[in-house]
């Protein structure tokens, strides 16, 4: 799982500065280039940015839902200065994070958060297509992690890889036994 | 969009097993078939500090996949917004360890994928 924090300075952002950054207004349409294009974009706009890998174990340890507000509250806390004002995706992250306001269907409504979404999903697409290098059979730089009919008979064929979370009870898994007795 | 009769009826009693599904697992059922950021969440179930919005799936006949494969990245952000409305309808329960289910209703069974976005 990647999370993802930008700082901006709004009082630095002005005229040619936020230009690129206009094309951040219907994220959610953006191809995966249009998206590469807007990370350079945002990471050159931006007074800085922080990001969070969460490893598949640590998914397995503490759930999905914890894992993505803790990542959150870690990216809060990195960023360097301080923000004084914080935009959340969704979810109150609790008072163990910086103050903050939770902003319901956020990508939409704040270009920070549009922005960080950016930074998010790029680097998960560039570490997928990395992990597709390493485990080429699984397809993950085509489905970025969503699951896909192709990708569990993937699953099913040759079990999961070292980078699925063993939490997942997806039905793919359940041949895992079989698997291992035909293996053996 | 038209969804006949007997389709409805389907996702009716999908959605009663899954209640059921989880009311014998200790969960209280707080809503179902709540509308919440322009989506519907199915059930919404919790069991102490843990709130679970559901996703139920019906499906008819052998051809079926993983009930993941079901609930793709529109889908997911949809729910997703959905939840998070609810949630801000709901603010005494914010504190709750939020997760998202996926129920799959088929001739063989129910199938649960649990934190499954």
């Amino acid at each position: 799982m990647v999370v993802a924090g930008v700082l901006f300075d709004y009082e630095t952002l002005r005229d040619h500065r936020v230009r690129p950054l206009t094309g951040l207004n219907d994220s959610k349409q953006l191809t995966k280039e249009e998206r590469e294009g807007l990370f350079g974009a945002v990471v050159s706009c931006a007074q800085s940015f922080t990001v969070r890998v969460i490893s598949p174990a640590e998914i397995d340890r503490n759930g999905l839902h914890r894992s993505n507000l803790e990542g959150m509250r870690s990216c809060l806390h990195s960023l360097a200065p301080p923000a004084e004002a914080c935009l959340v995706d969704g979810f109150r992250l609790g008072p163990a994070a910086p103050e903050h306001l939770a902003v319901v269907d956020g990508d939409e409504r704040s270009a920070a958060i549009a922005a960080a979404s950016i930074v998010a999903k790029v680097v998960r697409d560039r570490a997928m297509r990395r992990m597709d290098a390493l485990f080429p059979h699984y397809g993950f730089s085509s489905h970025v992690g969503y699951i896909t009919p192709r990708h569990s008979a993937a699953v099913r064929e040759r079990g999961p890889s070292e980078v699925h979370r063993r939490s997942f009870q997806a039905l793919c898994y359940e041949d895992l036994v079989e698997l291992e007795e035909a293996r053996s | 969009m038209r969804t006949s009769s007997s389709s409805r009826k389907r996702g009716a009693d999908a959605e009663r097993r899954a209640r059921w599904f989880y009311r014998l697992r200790g969960y209280r059922i707080l809503e179902s078939n709540a509308w919440a950021g322009g989506h519907e969440l199915d059930v919404i179930a919790r069991r102490g500090r843990r709130l679970v919005f559901c996703e139920v799936k019906a499906k008819l006949g052998e051809g079926y996949g993983d009930p993941a494969e079901m609930v793709g990245e529109e889908k997911q952000r949809r729910l997703w917004r959905a939840a998070e409305t609810w949630l801000v309808q709901h603010p005494e329960l914010a504190g709750l360890e939020v997760r998202f289910d996926v129920v799959a209703v088929t001739p063989r069974g129910l199938v649960r994928v649990a934190d499954a976005f």
